[in-house]
């Protein structure tokens, strides 16, 4: 059983200019000690997965239909109550701009011990030293839990948030673009934090950027994003040698490395997809260099290519 | 058809496009369309008084005093027998044109300060700021009576004092929004372009500053008015002209309340009310068109 | 100096100064400064692209500024095609505006909201009274927007930047940037806001503008990848320093200091083979407290004692290869 299945989510939201469809009909797992990486662009819909598994979506959004089973239980069926012993319990998130997230006037340690209490009523002192193995754990002195988080850097901060979505000891830990706001050496920190976390807590995680290399060190399986539809779905090592999505290859055509050959490289042509008005057929096909007359007319469904999931009418047999 | 006619039709297009736009959303506001419907109203009353008015409003003895509103005085009369219907209408004018007036001034002062002061910041902004703090906390009305018994019933005089201490509010909103825009990138594109202050305060600040100028004015237009009419209603109006508040004050002075001539005391109080909550819909709608940070959204 | 440079710079530096308290200044301790600049000194030749690369509060964008007199610099020389940048007068100086130009970070705050594609693009001919009639204003605005790749320019001349995707905007920066014709631009993370997709775009764009033009660009960021796709020659800033400045391959794949060195080996990779990690300590210090000798002592796993009493210079220990460091 996976741990976590998300069956044909569809998660819009009803805005003054129309329905965004944020999230239309999207269906991965998660299974025990995985890492999958969901990549898209900014607006592609990936963070909305997340609020959706977490139950954070607000009017005018709405989860639409669909079902994300955690350990086999529909997420989606439970009440408001019922869902608190799941999350942070058993799922927590580590959120975008992780920063920002925190409360300036309580301190660090305050914050993740609030966290203990309020989901397990442990006592306080019990709490508290929790509170300091976990700031250990993520490599912050635990002296220094009694500190405000403006008095940490921006590196700290992202540790503490991240020890803080490890309070309660969960399962699956959700992370939203945990190293885009951060410069070069601390977003090695954080990286080589969370594949070590993983590796001693046997963590499952599913990782939101639009990073591609961050994707390749750190998941196994990668899910590609595009105008709130899955592209891809694949291995993350047969994703970056043979791409089969024209969305892929063009990512990764027009990816910037600092290692390998240099070369020219190629651009996406076109501009990102409105989520109101999304094109017709497959969304992809206005700047797709392969579209045929199909592409523009109906929607490819996801196809099994050798294990590996794309939406494309190159592999759907259409002509 | 050479290339720059091509464009400046196109240019004239999405100019009205922009307009209709706007129209259509302005429309949209049940508030707004209300607000706009009672100005107009007012504003016709205004323009039409003379063909609308059946006597002079100075006219002594039209009536009997103290009539009861009837079909020949529709607002019945005062102590001398005025007609009180022809005195409202003839008094839409000048409290309207004073409402105006202030507030087209408060605004013009109010927006070059705030916009210099916010700009140039440093010592210039201190002491402007400094000059508002001054004009918020002296306590306004006992200074505007002080200065309305000195300078003598005029109503310039009347414009004068509500622009003295109008034109503050408007300051105030104008600097901060300038404060917020200077630190902008295209602001210092501009700089980088090589444009001079002149350049950048007018032709790059101003058109993001009009969102806000603009119904700040409208709702000004309410200060004024009610202002008007409380300066006349206190005796120190101009007594050769018809106002909704003088026709108040004269209402106190005769006897009216005594009497209980409901008609003398209602209708200018009414009056002023209507237009007050005109213009103030008018510029909270179009507060939330041109800022709509917080737009209400549907399901 | 070398008649093929365009701009150089000499032991540039900039200071803020800290605004003290009321405690402080009662003490009357002494005046602290941000220092944001401390002291570098390079040049760029015409027709090259020079990359400034740094994590953020390193002051590249404080050099970018300095450079295009957005403000003044506390002490040092600069000097564009040989002229004397801090002593010209302000007619001189916007005259030289024509001939720089930037491209800032926001595609989103970089356009007036308020203006046209048209307006924009045209303000800086107006700044100048470069166009006499709206003819030519016009012809040039779409001459720069089809440098851009914004076609068909008609469609996009009365639209709002509301309206356009983040690439299109900083297309438009980039044709403002273009319509006067400048020789040197300035492009302050140009990529850094906009979709992984889109960015190869631009940057091609601001390649080509190099290879057609001859426009030689200073090109600011703290993207090491796009830095290596992008430049001739890579200076890497550190605390208000430069640490080391070489030819973008051999800063990559032959890294000398140990700052570029922990950079280059922390950027995230796609290949698998295994990349040897030079681990920092601790956090990047104030610049208003800048450690003795070599600033990056507290945190390079190499210093020895000399490292603290002596502040090393950019020596030249390869043709072309600069690096401050005393054990490199």
């Amino acid at each position: 059983m996976h741990l976590l299945d998300i069956r044909n989510l569809k998660t819009h939201f009803y805005t003054l200019e129309g329905v965004v469809k944020a999230v239309d009909d999207v269906s991965f797992t998660v299974d025990e000690g995985e890492a999958v990486g969901l990549a898209g662009e900014s607006g592609s819909g990936k963070s909305t997965v997340a609020l959706s598994v977490m139950r954070l979506i607000k009017p005018p959004g709405k989860v639409v239909s669909g079902q994300i089973l955690y350990k086999g239980e529909d997420l989606l069926g439970k009440r408001i109550a019922q869902f608190d012993d799941v999350r942070w319990k058993e799922i927590s998130m580590i959120f975008q701009g992780a920063m920002n997230a925190l409360n300036p006037v309580y301190t660090v340690g305050n914050q993740i011990v609030e966290a203990i209490t309020h989901h397990e009523g442990t006592s306080s002192t019990e709490a508290w030293k929790t509170a300091e193995r976990l700031l250990g754990l993520v490599g912050i002195d635990s002296s220094r839990a009694h500190s405000f988080p403006h008095e940490f850097s921006g590196g700290m901060r992202q540790r503490a948030m991240i020890a803080m979505a490890l309070a309660l000891n969960p399962s699956l830990v959700i992370a939203d673009e945990p190293t885009t706001a951060l410069d070069v050496i601390v977003e090695r920190q954080i990286l080589d934090l969370i594949a070590d976390l993983k590796r001693k807590l046997g963590l499952s995680i599913l990782l939101i950027t639009h990073d591609l290399s961050v994707i390749s060190e750190l998941c196994s399986k990668a899910v590609i994003f595009y105008a709130g539809q899955i592209a891809e779905l694949s291995p993350v090592a047969a994703m970056l040698k043979e791409p089969l999505h024209p969305y892929t290859r063009g990512l990764l055509d027009a990816f910037l490395r600092i290692d390998g050959e240099k070369e020219k490289l190629r651009p996406i042509a076109g501009n990102p997809p409105s989520l109101l008005n999304p094109p017709s057929g497959c969304r992809f096909h206005p700047r797709c260099p392969y579209a045929k007359g199909i592409c523009s007319t109906e929607q490819p469904k996801l196809t099994d290519v050798g294990g590996r999931l794309v939406a494309c009418h190159l592999f759907t047999g259409a002509s | 058809m050479s290339k720059a006619n091509v464009t400046r039709r196109q240019r004239v297009r999405s100019t009205l496009q922009n307009a209709s736009a706007f129209l259509k959303t302005f429309r949209r506001s049940k508030m707004g369309v209300l607000g706009l419907a009672i100005i107009v109203f007012f504003i016709a009353l205004a323009l039409l008084a003379g063909p609308l008015a059946p006597y002079p409003p100075k006219l002594m003895g039209a009536g009997q005093p103290f009539e009861v509103p009837s079909a020949e005085h529709w607002l019945g009369t005062d102590d001398v027998g005025e007609d009180l219907y022809s005195q409202l209408l003839y008094g839409t004018r000048v409290s309207l044109m004073v409402g105006f007036v202030a507030a087209f001034m408060s605004t013009i002062i109010g927006t070059m300060v705030g916009l210099i002061s916010g700009y140039f910041g440093g010592k210039l902004d201190e002491f402007f700021m400094r000059v508002i703090d001054v004009l918020i906390i002296i306590p306004g009305i006992p200074l505007m009576l002080l200065l309305a018994a000195y300078l003598g019933p005029s109503i310039w005089n009347i414009i004068f004092i509500l622009v003295f201490f109008g034109w503050t509010t408007i300051g105030r909103v104008v600097r901060s929004q300038t404060l917020a825009l200077r630190e902008l990138p295209f602001i210092e594109s501009a700089r980088a372009s090589g444009a001079g202050d002149m350049r950048i305060m007018f032709t790059d600040l101003m058109p993001n500053l009009v969102g806000i100028i603009v119904p700040q004015a409208i709702l000004s237009i309410v200060g004024a008015i009610l202002g008007e009419a409380g300066l006349s209603f206190l005796g120190l109006g101009d007594p050769t002209n018809q106002s909704w508040g003088l026709m108040l004050y004269y209402a106190e002075s005769y006897g009216a309340f005594l009497r209980s001539a409901w008609w003398w005391i209602i209708p200018p109080g009414l009056c002023i009310t209507l237009v007050g909550i005109g213009f103030t819909f008018v510029g909270y709608a179009l507060n939330d068109i041109f800022n709509p940070r917080l737009r209400r959204r549907g399901a | 100096m070398e008649t093929s440079t365009l701009v150089a710079a000499e032991d540039l530096k900039k200071l803020f100064p800290v605004r003290s308290g009321i405690l402080t200044s009662i003490f009357k301790t002494e005046q602290k400064f941000v220092h944001a600049v401390d002291g570098i000194s390079f040049y760029i030749e015409k027709g090259e692209i020079f990359c400034i690369v740094g994590e953020s509060g390193c002051g590249k964008t404080t050099a970018a500024r300095l450079l295009l007199m957005l403000e003044r610099p506390t002490s040092g020389k600069m000097t564009f095609e040989n002229r004397d940048l801090i002593a010209m007068d302000k007619n001189e100086l916007k005259r030289l505006r024509k001939r720089m130009q930037v491209v800032f970070q926001d595609p989103y705050g970089s356009l007036n909201p308020r203006k046209t594609v048209f307006k924009i693009i045209s303000e800086p001919l107006e700044i100048h009274s470069v166009a006499d009639t709206y003819q030519d204003k016009m012809d040039r605005v779409m001459k720069a927007l089809e440098a851009v790749d914004i076609t068909p320019p008609e469609t996009f001349i009365f639209k709002f930047p509301h309206e356009l995707s983040g690439g299109q905007r900083q297309r438009i920066a980039v044709a403002r940037a273009l319509a006067l014709e400048p020789t040197f631009i300035v492009a302050d993370e140009p990529v850094s806001m906009i979709d992984v997709s889109m960015r190869v775009g631009i940057l091609n764009l601001l390649q080509e503008l190099r290879s057609r033009l001859g426009i030689t660009i200073l090109l600011i960021t703290h993207d090491l990848a796009v830095a290596r796709y992008m430049s001739d020659r890579i200076a890497v800033m550190y605390l208000g320093r430069l640490v080391e400045i070489a030819p973008a391959d051999e800063l990559i794949q032959e890294p000398k200091h140990p700052y570029t060195r922990a950079l280059v080996s922390a950027v995230p990779r796609v290949s698998t083979s295994k990349v040897e990690r030079i681990k920092l300590k601790g956090e990047v210090p104030t610049p208003i407290d800048i450690p003795s000798g070599c600033r990056f002592r507290t945190r390079c796993p190499y210093a020895e004692s000399i490292c603290e009493s002596a502040d090393p210079p950019l020596r030249e220990i390869r043709p072309q290869h600069l690096v401050a460091c005393h054990i490199a």
